[in-house]
């Protein structure tokens, strides 16, 4: 590997000019230069006088560079399901439960969140069955992501550091459960670039219910400049802010303001010649006035077929709106978009089964069931699933007792829980790590959510202990100062 | 594979020399738990005697005997007890060559040097430049001492002498006073302002000017938001609930308060950091120290019943005061000594931890997951008087003199506490510790003694790093361009005779006078250089590092957002109390956790003040806000990053409020600058860019203004409507001439807005 092991000097060169503020002032687009080709590339600043054509090469770059290993995936969807889904009652099969019905847990843990109610251990009221030639279990709140069991590989043994959501869903998100880090997004179009100028590499759907517990701290870009940060992305209605012209102005005369724009600036400019920056910002209006186009186009679901529609789940209320995010997730990897998260759950809606864990999970997995299972089918049939990285899961699990003696609910559990993974890279058809008997607690091959990160950058040929970030004098990653390890297993 | 064997027997057959190969591998592996301050298992490996002796269970070093040795059986996983160091979890097994390299040491006979300690390496970190004490330098001989004003000119022009640059023409005035403008006080001057500078024939006009504005009320407000990126200030706690913190914008108006009455800055510093035990401790001082306070708060873990979860979110509020606190003041990262020694620079664990126990006395006043406001008095005044006729304020509390005991925590995990840790500063810092005060009746005076060690003219840092902030608020960058580190892994100062010169000046001339600083540097000829680019120049210092000319940069998003507020006239000036909320798109609105509750309803003329005063909520900044490089409020921002991103244009292009001051600027423009189009163009250039239209200009924009109105007879105009419906900036009817050349203004207006001149400083 011939990747330099000082890579604090990317976004600090010794004259104090960060690289990456340099690139993307010229990039005028969405931040498109990958980390490793600016690394790879000697006298990068003196390339300043080609500032014109910096836009195009950047996007050429991403397609030609390198990483620290085989890529298996080149970009990735996060099925977020934010609340936290309980893993005996999805993918974690416990038969001992039944066995334990209305024992009380005594493996030595606290149990339960924030002096909630501790119940009695309740098995999962959903039946299990081994799917597919793998035989792997699926509950029947899966019915149609039960069809693509050998495709998931689930992994039993996750834990994280605390069990309260909005630092739990930072640290699944930023690896931090402190606000201020970049988000996984960030990382990986920090690392790799984007595909695509005139579209965020980052793209966020949150649910129409409401965004999740914390808020932006999910997909913001921490230390990170802010071009690096999720874009929030409405599923309807004005796709992106400040898209559309306001009201009134027509296309015409949009562009006759455009003209007049341009020209000034342009005079401005030949009176400042050497200010590269002058011009990148002229470029942006272009693209933007570009964008007003493409990224209403990618919205436009007119073009798909009614089958398509169909399978995604729009003419049905509850799978509409989370099939409408799967389909434009698919239309923007389609696009060179490298990380869409789309969010299950948020505001007071999410899989938060304090009450009635029964209703809860029937009704959310309900919505996302299909739609999921949709985009599988369909990346699968458009050739985009072998370089395509799927991720499900919550910010941590639920307890396999109930809250509260003889109550249908569940309380937080963060000490084991389950995420799947599927597609590029991964091996599926397989459960990787176990919980203790009852689904409490991560016993073997345990996987914090930072060894999850450093397998997810691995599968994308980035090394978690190579990709960092200068910041107050250290170089920060993903990963955090502890060691962490790529979960070999998972891989293909 | 022959290399690596290779590799090994070559590695066997070289003799072992202690310090380069032996000691980095129980730096890496075995001094988070058997050095100076954690002996677990009684075994200390940093120090000669100590690691031969051994621990509780004897020798682990024995030379000439591998498997004697513990310490190698041990990291081999070879142990009788099967255990192996380091304990899973804890590190990762030692690499094949590593454990090579322990074995051919013992084998070759363990030589450890008697004069090896683990203060070698701090020894030499402290040698690093900015850890020395500030000398006064004299000033550079240079070939042209007419072109200096003052010594500032006299650094930076002998820079540029001894590498044949020469410095940029001086800037016209009417560049100047725009400038000026734009850096002192954020809004840009109006017409009357740019012709009476211009018409100043008196040779002292310009430091008029500069005195002018460093006392209008303004320049606290410009310069005060330079400082509230560095304390992470913020109206809210963030996280789940994200609370409000009641009263925080007393802290915010302290701060411009403070620059606006020239509050020398080590008193600045010492109130912040100490204000409630301060002599002359009164109510601003109180309100000072919310600088500990505004930082986010986890309130679900801070006040959960879990005492894992409240002990944990503890420590990272203590670790946000003692980072902040060392980042601000003394431009050095502690945080990482949080979990182990600094890997770069000489900070200790047990460092960081001193300074832990420095802010450990101080309680958060909140009732569950609420935040509370407290009178804002010191606290002896509190026994006197009724803490009613105190205004509230936020800010932390010290309930006792007596603190809480302060451990040192292994691998920052609170349960596992180290050995008990004093109040200090960070010791490569000091050749002697500074004493710390005792408790008096009220508090533990731990701070105010920090605070005076701050402040204290040998302290080598604080001069050093306030100067090079100032400095970088004028040109865009510092003389250090790693303002918040001036750590070992700092940017080199650019010039670090001025650096110590401004310093030395700032602390035993100025009487740490922030804005006879000011005043120095912008009456400097370097502060009044053109922008004039040098293409040849350009290719041997395209960074401006020697300041061959004054560096053009875009301005930040509050001096764009009030500059137009400023041009439409809609400019309030009202200053201080409650903060404003800024429209914000109802779409946005829907990706916060409560989408009913993230925002108040617009009152127009109260967010029509300056953008300081909006308010901060963390998990929801305003789209425009974020758009336009906003800073993040989780940490201190030492700078603001400057992208140049498409979704700036459609934020300026299509954004609510800037099409709301297009309207109101066109509105100006007929009122002030009566119906003819010329007129109108040439007020309106003046206003918004401080200069008339050039001929080339005036007709290009006549030439708009008349095909738009025509265009808007013609019916050119969309006629769709907008669910939200709220635009200002949209067709009027009936369509007359009259409505017409309003509604062609407004396009203009928008797209003065939008030019690069607007938004770019000369």
């Amino acid at each position: 590997m011939d990747f330099p092991s000082r890579q604090f000097t990317v976004n600090r060169p010794p004259c104090g000019r960060t690289r990456r503020e340099f690139f993307w002032q010229f990039g005028g687009g969405f931040a498109a230069v990958p980390l490793i080709d600016l690394l790879s590339r000697d006298g990068f600043l003196e390339q300043q006088v080609q500032a014109n054509q910096a836009a195009s090469q950047a996007t050429l770059a991403a397609r030609s560079s390198s990483t620290h290993f085989r890529p298996r995936a080149k970009r990735v969807v996060f099925f977020f399901m934010q609340g936290g889904p309980s893993q005996v009652d999805t993918f974690d099969y416990k038969a001992a439960l039944s066995k334990y019905q209305g024992k009380t847990y005594s493996g030595g843990l606290q149990i339960g969140s924030n002096g909630r109610k501790v119940g009695l251990l309740t098995p999962s009221a959903f039946s299990f069955h081994p799917r597919g030639e793998s035989g792997l279990q699926v509950s029947s709140l899966y019915p149609h992501l039960a069809k693509f069991a050998d495709d998931l590989c689930v992994i039993r043994s996750m834990y994280c550091d605390t069990p309260t959501h909005s630092p739990g869903i930072l640290q699944m998100n930023t690896g931090s459960i402190v606000v201020g880090r970049p988000s996984l997004g960030s990382w990986l179009n920090y690392g790799l670039g984007s595909e695509n100028e005139s579209l965020p590499g980052f793209v966020v759907m949150v649910d129409p219910r409401g965004g999740p517990r914390g808020g932006a701290g999910a997909w913001s870009a921490g230390f990170m400049p802010a071009v690096f940060q999720g874009t929030l992305f409405r599923s309807r209605g004005s796709t992106l802010l400040n898209l559309k012209t306001p009201a009134g102005i027509s296309k015409r005369s949009q562009r006759r303001s455009l003209d007049l724009l341009e020209r000034l600036n342009q005079k401005h400019l030949d009176q400042r010649p050497g200010y590269s920056e002058l011009s990148a910002r002229i470029q942006s209006y272009e693209l933007a006035y570009k964008m007003q186009t493409t990224a209403t186009e990618v919205v436009d679901l007119n073009r798909e077929t009614a089958a398509t529609l169909d399978l995604y789940g729009l003419h049905r209320p509850e799978t509409a709106d989370y099939g409408r995010k799967c389909l434009l997730a698919r239309r923007l990897l389609e696009r060179g978009v490298r990380f869409v998260q789309l969010y299950s759950g948020g505001g007071a809606e999410s899989w938060d089964a304090h009450d009635d864990c029964i209703s809860n999970h029937r009704k959310h997995a309900a919505e996302t069931d299909q739609p999921i299972a949709a985009l599988i089918t369909d990346l699968q049939k458009r050739g985009l699933w072998e370089d395509t990285l799927l991720v499900w899961g919550g910010e941590f699990g639920r307890t396999p007792t109930s809250e509260g003696v003889g109550k249908p609910g569940r309380d937080h559990n963060h000490y084991g829980f389950s995420m799947w993974l599927a597609g590029g890279g991964v091996k599926g058809g397989q459960a990787v790590g176990a919980t203790d008997e009852v689904g409490f607690r991560a016993t073997e091959d345990r996987c914090h959510v930072s060894d999850l990160h450093a397998t997810i950058l691995h599968l994308m040929g980035l090394d978690h202990e190579k990709l960092t970030f200068l910041h107050e004098g250290l170089e920060k990653r993903l990963s955090g100062v502890q060691p962490r390890r790529v979960l070999r297993q998972v891989l293909a | 594979m022959g290399t690596a064997t290779e590799n090994e027997s070559r590695q066997s057959a070289r003799i072992i020399d202690f310090e380069r190969d032996i000691r980095p591998i129980l730096r890496r592996h075995c001094y988070s738990c058997h050095s100076e301050d954690i002996q677990e298992g009684g075994l200390r490996l940093d120090r000669r005697d100590l690691a031969f002796a051994g621990g509780d269970r004897g020798q682990v070093i024995i030379p000439r005997n591998i498997q004697g040795s513990r310490l190698v059986q041990l990291v081999k996983g070879n142990d009788p007890c099967g255990r192996r160091m380091p304990p899973q979890n804890e590190g990762r097994p030692l690499s094949a060559t590593e454990i090579k390299l322990l074995e051919t040491w013992v084998d070759q006979g363990a030589t450890w040097p008697k004069n090896a300690t683990t203060l070698e390496e701090r020894g030499e970190a402290i040698q690093h430049w900015a850890f020395q004490p500030v000398r006064r330098p004299f000033l550079p001989k240079v070939n042209n001492p007419n072109w200096c004003e003052n010594p500032i000119d006299h650094f930076v022009l002998a820079g540029l002498e001894t590498r044949q640059l020469t410095p940029a023409v001086m800037a016209s005035r009417r560049k100047l006073v725009r400038r000026i403008y734009l850096d002192t006080v954020g809004i840009p001057p109006t017409p009357a302002s740019v012709k009476n500078f211009e018409n100043d024939a008196a040779p002292d006009a310009w430091e008029r000017l500069v005195d002018t504005l460093l006392s209008a009320p303004q320049m606290g407000e410009r310069w005060g938001r330079h400082w509230l990126d560095l304390v992470r200030y913020a109206d809210t706690n963030g996280y789940e609930g994200d609370g409000e913190k009641p009263f925080a914008w007393r802290y915010r108006d302290y701060v411009i308060d403070a620059i606006n009455k020239d509050k020398p800055y080590n008193d600045f510093v010492r109130e912040q950091v100490a204000g409630d035990e301060v002599t002359g401790a009164n109510v601003e001082s109180v309100l000072a120290t919310g600088f500990l306070r505004v930082g986010p708060w986890d309130a679900e873990r801070g006040a959960s019943v879990q005492p894992s979860e409240q002990i944990a979110e503890r420590y990272n509020q203590l670790d946000d005061m003692v980072s902040t606190t060392s980042v601000v003041f003394l431009g050095i990262t502690m945080g990482c000594a949080r979990c182990h020694d600094h890997k770069f620079d000489p900070f200790s664990a047990r460092d960081y931890y001193s300074l832990v126990s420095v802010f450990q006395p101080l309680t958060r006043p909140h009732k569950f997951r609420a935040e509370l406001a407290t009178p804002a008095a010191p606290p002896q005044w509190l026994k006197v008087k009724n803490a009613e006729t105190f205004p509230q304020g936020y800010f932390f509390r010290e309930l006792t003199p007596d603190p809480p005991d302060t451990h040192l925590l292994i691998r920052g995990n609170p349960n596992q506490p180290g050995p008990l840790v004093k109040p200090a500063v960070p010791a490569a810092l000091v050749d002697q510790q500074p004493a710390f005060l005792m408790p008096d009746n009220f508090t533990s005076r731990r701070r105010l003694s920090l605070a005076e060690w701050i402040v204290d003219e040998t302290n080598p840092l604080t001069a050093r790093v306030i100067v090079n902030r100032v400095w970088q608020s004028h040109f865009g960058h510092g003389l250090v361009r790693t303002p918040s580190d001036f750590g070992r892994r700092s940017a080199r100062p650019s010039h670090p005779r001025l650096l110590d010169w401004l310093a030395h000046w700032f602390m035993h001339e100025a009487n740490w006078s922030l804005k006879s600083l000011h005043r120095l540097v912008m009456t400097s000829n370097t502060y009044q250089m053109g922008t004039t680019w040098n293409a040849t120049y350009a290719e041997r210092d395209v960074d401006n590092l020697r300041l061959w000319h004054f560096p053009y940069h875009r301005l930040e998003m509050e001096v764009i957002r009030d500059s137009m507020l400023a041009v439409s006239g809609q400019l309030n000036l009202e200053m201080h109390g409650p903060s404003m909320f800024p429209k914000v798109p109802a779409d946005a609105t829907r990706s916060g956790y409560n989408p009913g509750n993230v925002w108040k309803p617009f009152d127009e003329r109260n967010a029509s003040r300056r953008t300081i005063y909006a308010y901060l909520k963390r998990t929801f900044i305003p789209p425009m806000f974020d758009v336009l490089d906003f800073c993040d409020t989780a940490r201190s921002v030492e700078r603001r990053a400057v992208s140049t991103v498409a979704p700036q244009a459609l934020t300026l292009l299509n954004g609510e409020f800037v099409n709301r001051q297009a309207y109101h600027f066109a509105q100006r423009l007929i009122r002030e600058a009566g119906p003819t189009p010329e007129k109108q163009i040439t007020y309106a250039y003046q206003l918004a860019l401080g200069r008339p239209p050039e001929q080339e200009e005036l007709e290009a924009t006549k030439d708009y203004l008349r095909i738009e109105t025509q265009n808007f007879l013609d019916g050119d105009q969309d006629t769709l409507r907008h669910e939200s419906g709220a635009h200002h900036n949209r067709p009027p009817e009936p369509r007359t001439a009259d409505t017409g050349r309003r509604w062609s203004l407004t396009q203009m207006c928008r797209v003065l807005f939008n030019l690069n001149e607007f938004v770019y400083t000369d």
